[in-house]
């Protein structure tokens, strides 16, 4: 099959493995999960065709491993799952993090813990999306809210994860998952694509883990590559290679950190819906979002003023742009399909004190817009 | 006549001293690799080598090659995105016993079953030495461990057996003892195109020695050069010998297409096109 | 206010529910709307309770799923059990006069699937012939965009006998 052109009816997954296919991606390995597996079937289909290689591995330990281990190799690589795949998926995405291999990581939310609703959406990995894997670490984490999302959101991911040299995780669910809607696709050559770095200094002098002061992002080079890349799970200083001296592990623990925070305006990214003042202002992300838009409009008709603060980057947390809608609201509501993640980190950042609800979606479903409006009505009370 | 490479082209030596415990055959079999990588004179640039987790886990840091020092367990799973990201590669997972055939079993089956193009090296001394001496899946039946104090109740994991039946195409069992055996394998399993597996019946006199054999260093090296026998003549031992004792030699020498080769061939898969060229 | 439809299609897996929301979908694309297709099913492959929802409007679609449906098919007793006592009463209700015996009787309209099928000879068109049968009642989307998109998701060699149920039911 041909790549899809023009307006069209597509699902979020395909949408996504579309998305990857056109941000460069050439190599998957995943292990097949509802409901993210039409990721997988699309890229089985497709990635031959543009030189690239599928396999599917015998679990999604070995799935985050290859794609780590191809990312080395110079390809830009990439895995979907769910649920409990992304939970075995953790110890090497830190790995990934570590090595500073940039890849893409799909979780399409289903309701856990443990198999739960395995056709259902959840949005309760927010947290394991930030500290799921073991250690201090960064990550960056977009949420994709529909069908066009799920395309653009997946071709940023990895423009995130060549520019910063970091796993990325595009934390979907379900719902904008397997949502069929209507896409346009544009011409793959009219899209903005991020390479990595590449070393400039002769093989003799490079060293993979010595950064650029610019942006404190080592040049990458590729297995195979005349210059050695030594990459190691173990505290390593600027040669690769492992070091157990006092000072290398802050030193590297404060660099992955600052590589990421200090250029945070360049991750983050966040949407405003509605008036620019209301009495109630929502906060969500992702399939919830959506739902947001729609309880905005309820709530005209009863006469209660409520804007959205959509989280389009989830991680890292856009303090700054949720401390000023809190500051500049009468009452907030965080909207999401959990019994309460985000919104932890939304008290974290009230400075302002604003009154913060809970509108909690743990149905088996799309959060559904009366549990909003409650809160809503909640919160003008 | 060309130069011949040594294995200094390879080998980390400003890493030295090695980290390893004196009597400890690891050295002998990263020399081993070192010198048939030279005799096949690869360059050090077109090797990864893939280590997991472990004594054996830290060989990466000798080499002067590509490395990778990832998961416990996860050696073979990494090197197999390495070795799909660029085929060009000599990809070489190092592994222990716990590591290949514990946490990382499935790993091992399915490389072997898939027939990726990977030589797996697995240094074999029937313990968990960097954690204490705990049993393995290779510890024999009855040998004391830390975690088995009176002797452990588990029969041990025939590595080469396991790998033949996955469907490895070369497969292969020496000895740290049997220095220049070790080393032709080695060459042979890195030459041969598929999943290939070199055993290494290695010495731990610190952790599997202290308990189950008597003596020092030099007894452990004694009793790994007596457990192992020739194919010839372990073919002719009855059952209760052949339990005693490990079979060394070349066990499969097989030609099976490899899963890249046959992937391509199945998918049609032309060279490599760049971004939106596809078909 | 914009125009917008939430439409449901339900009944068990094998009918072509989810297929015939895609057909649905693509024809409102053709004419121009947003679409939001999603659907529900049991874990087996095959058989129990199935379900397509579209929504279309010219606006952004929000909510994705049908909040307050406008018109809900209905192929089995379950399927309209699930809508009938939920729905609004400007919500049309097309229900299987064979397979729906308990109906309430109020904006709905009985069909007979099954016995159409045997008219056109064929018990694998169910799809284009309910879809046929909605538009004869709703004109939710063109009648041209519906034809082009039956085409579009049939194989050639389906599509001649399908195009009949679909006019079949648009006869009725």
């Amino acid at each position: 099959m041909s790549r899809p052109k023009g307006v069209q009816l597509m699902e979020g997954n395909h949408a996504c493995a579309w998305g990857a296919i056109d941000a460069g991606a050439r190599f998957y390995a995943g292990y097949p999960i509802t409901p993210s597996s039409e990721i997988a079937e699309v890229c089985a289909r497709e990635l031959p065709g543009y030189g690239g290689t599928y396999i599917q591995m015998e679990d999604e330990i070995g799935s985050m491993a290859a794609i780590v281990g191809a990312s080395l190799s110079g390809k830009k690589s990439f895995t979907a799952t769910s649920g409990p795949g992304f939970s075995l998926m953790q110890e090497n995405l830190g790995v990934g993090i570590y090595q500073e291999a940039p890849c893409v990581l799909v979780d399409i939310q289903r309701v856990g813990p443990a198999t739960g609703l395995a056709t259902q959406p959840a949005q309760a990995d927010v947290m394991q999306a930030r500290w799921g894997t073991h250690g201090d670490h960064p990550i960056i984490a977009l949420s994709p809210a529909s069908v066009q999302e799920m395309y653009y959101l997946t071709i940023r991911a990895f423009n995130l994860a060549e520019r910063f040299r970091s796993p990325v995780i595009l934390l979907g669910d379900q719902v904008v998952g397997q949502t069929y809607e209507n896409i346009a696709l544009p011409d793959p050559d009219s899209l903005e694509i991020m390479d990595r770095k590449k070393p400039i200094v002769p093989p003799e002098e490079y060293l993979p883990y010595q950064y650029d002061e610019e942006d404190l992002v080592p040049p990458m080079a590729a297995y195979g590559d005349k210059h050695i890349l030594h990459a190691s799970s173990t505290c390593h200083c600027e040669t690769g290679y492992s070091n157990f001296k006092y000072g290398t592990n802050r030193q590297l623990l404060t660099r992955l950190k600052n590589k990421i925070y200090n250029y945070i305006d360049e991750i983050i990214d966040v949407e405003y819906f509605g008036p620019e003042d209301a009495d109630v202002t929502l906060i969500s992300f992702g399939s919830s979002s959506r739902v947001c838009k729609y309880a905005v409009g309820l709530a005209e008709k009863e006469g209660i003023k409520v804007n959205l603060l959509r989280l389009i980057s989830i991680w890292p947390f856009p303090d700054r742009e949720v401390q000023q809608a809190l500051a500049r609201t009468g009452a907030a509501v965080v909207a999401e399909m959990n019994q309460g993640q985000l919104i932890g980190e939304v008290n974290r950042v009230n400075t302002t004190n604003t009154p913060v609800h809970l509108a909690s979606g743990i149905d088996g479903e799309l959060i559904r817009p009366e549990i909003i409006m409650t809160s809503i009505r909640e919160a003008v009370k | 006549m060309a130069v011949k490479l040594s294995y200094r082209e390879y080998f980390k030596e400003e890493a030295l001293p090695l980290m390893w415990c004196a009597g400890c055959g690891n050295g002998i079999l990263l020399r081993a690799i070192t010198d048939a990588l030279a005799d096949l004179e690869i360059p050090p640039h077109q090797v990864v080598v893939s280590t997991g987790i472990g004594c054996w886990g830290k060989a990466d840091d000798y080499m002067k090659t590509h490395g990778f020092h990832g998961s416990h367990g996860r050696a073979l799973a990494f090197g197999t995105g390495i070795k799909l990201g660029n085929p060009d590669l000599h990809v070489l997972a190092l592994m222990g016993d716990g590591d290949a055939l514990a946490i990382g079993g499935n790993h091992f089956i399915h490389a072997a079953r898939r027939n990726i193009d990977i030589t797996a090296i697995i240094s074999n001394n029937f313990t968990y030495g960097m954690t204490g001496g705990q049993y393995s899946p290779t510890t024999p039946l009855s040998y004391k461990t830390t975690t088995s104090p009176v002797g452990v109740a588990e029969p041990a994991f025939d590595v080469c057996g396991l790998a033949e039946e996955c469907g490895a195409n070369y497969v292969a069992r020496s000895t740290v003892y049997h220095v220049t055996q070790l080393k032709r394998f080695i060459a042979a399993a890195i030459q041969k195109k598929g999943f290939t597996v070199v055993e290494a019946i290695n010495t731990c006199p610190t952790h599997f020695g202290r308990r189950n054999i008597p003596g020092d260093s030099v007894e452990m090296m004694e009793y790994v050069k007596n457990l192992s026998v020739p194919k010839s003549r372990y073919e002719k031992m009855d059952e209760e010998e052949k339990a005693k004792h490990l079979v060394t030699g070349e066990l499969v020498n097989k030609d099976r297409p490899d899963f890249l080769s046959v992937y391509r061939e199945i998918n049609s898969v032309e060279s490599e096109s760049g971004r939106g060229e596809g078909k | 206010m914009a125009k917008s439809w939430q439409i449901v299609l339900a009944g068990e897996g094998g009918q072509g529910l989810i297929l015939a929301g895609r057909i649905l979908s693509e024809a409102a694309i053709m004419d121009g709307n947003n679409v939001s297709l999603t659907s529900s099913y049991g874990i087996a492959a095959r058989g129990g309770y199935s379900e397509a929802q579209v929504v279309i409007s010219e606006q952004e679609v929000y909510y994705p799923k049908c909040a307050s449906p406008d018109l809900v098919l209905a192929l089995t007793q379950q399927a309209y059990d699930r809508y009938a006592e939920n729905v609004s009463d400007d919500c049309l209700i097309i229900y299987d006069s064979k397979d729906v015996s308990n109906t309430k009787g109020k904006n709905e309209a009985g069909f007979d699937f099954k016995e159409a099928l045997l008219t056109l000879g064929n018990l694998k068109v169910i799809n284009s012939l309910f879809l046929g049968v909605i538009l004869k009642n709703r004109d939710i989307v063109s009648r041209e965009s519906m034809i082009e998109s039956l085409k579009k998701n049939l194989p050639p060699k389906i599509q001649d006998i399908n195009l009949k149920a679909f006019s079949y039911g648009l006869d009725q």
